[in-house]
């Protein structure tokens, strides 16, 4: 095994970059140290995509995470979720949330509107392939009762809801985050650019 | 919850829709914004969705005297197959 790859401090999406550089040049047991949690969860998410084992060892305020080769390298990198199967989905586009209001305007009609919203696409038949909260939007996740429900309904049918590490991280509520899968820009950028169209609200 | 009987409330102006939340808020009666339904009225709006188990509750609430009155007009729904489905919207209220 080779010097663990210290990856403390480097904002994601740097590590996920790192511990990828690695498996591209076909290491097959090596070890990435990290000091928070949403690299760990990204580094994790890699492994599985990889078909890597990963096993994590906390020592101080460091995760050493391991990865070792478990089986086949799936063809696709890290493959954008496939349109839900319950035939609902009839478009590929994914929802851009960028903020926890919708338009311009007060906070308290903006915060109604993009309620309605979420509510209003969870009933349709034609749901998105991922809904993806940015900065300000990713707070919906966190404390907004009712469109934390709507994102777990939307995620039981198949959508992807995913919210950006980063901006957990920034406004220090990485752990309050209710629902939705962590993901990085490298996953993010994936999407808008697999995307036949984006909805940006 | 499917065929759970729900209470739909609409107002006068999109201001009352966002000062009924506080008071529902206040009363500890749970509500989920949704756009007015075509059923009730064609005016775009802010509509509130409520266990029907709560309607007199949130009535009582809203037209209590004493606070700036808000006009309610209560519609019964059903939710069928993940669907909200209105029944006769009902006459009183307004």
């Amino acid at each position: 095994m080779s010097t663990p790859i210290d990856a403390k401090g480097k904002a994601c999406p740097i590590p996920f970059m790192l511990a990828k550089a690695q498996i591209d040049a076909g290491a097959t047991d090596f070890i990435v140290e990290v000091d928070n949690k949403a690299a760990v969860e990204n580094l994790k998410r890699l492994a599985k995509s990889q078909a890597f084992s990963a096993s994590v060892e906390v020592r101080d305020s460091t995760f050493r995470v391991a990865f070792l080769r478990s089986g086949e390298k799936q063809k696709s990198d890290n493959p954008a979720p496939q349109p839900v199967s319950n035939g609902q989905t009839t478009a590929n586009y994914i929802v851009f949330i960028g903020d926890d209001t919708m338009g311009t305007g007060t906070h308290e009609l903006g915060r109604n509107l993009v309620r309605m919203f979420l509510y209003t696409l969870d009933q349709g038949e034609n749901l998105p392939s991922s809904v993806l909260l940015m900065n300000n939007g990713v707070k919906l996740a966190v404390d907004d009762e009712q469109c934390i429900g709507t994102f777990k309904s939307l995620q039981q049918k198949g959508v992807d809801v995913m919210v950006c590490g980063t901006c957990l991280n920034y406004y220090h509520i990485f752990d309050k985050l209710q629902t939705g899968t962590v993901g990085n820009m490298y996953e993010i950028t994936q999407r808008f650019l697999a995307a036949g169209k984006v909805i940006t609200v | 919850m499917n065929g759970e009987l729900r209470t739909i409330l609409t107002f006068q102006s999109t201001h009352h829709a966002i000062a009924a939340q506080d008071k529902l808020q206040y009363a500890r009666i749970q509500f989920v914004v949704i756009p007015t339904p075509v059923e009730i009225s064609s005016n775009c709006g802010i509509a509130l969705s409520i266990a029907s188990a709560d309607a007199e509750n949130a009535r009582h609430m809203l037209m209590e005297p004493g606070t700036p009155k808000i006009d309610a007009i209560l519609a019964e729904a059903r939710i069928l197959g993940g669907k909200l489905i209105v029944l006769l919207p009902s006459v009183d209220g307004e």
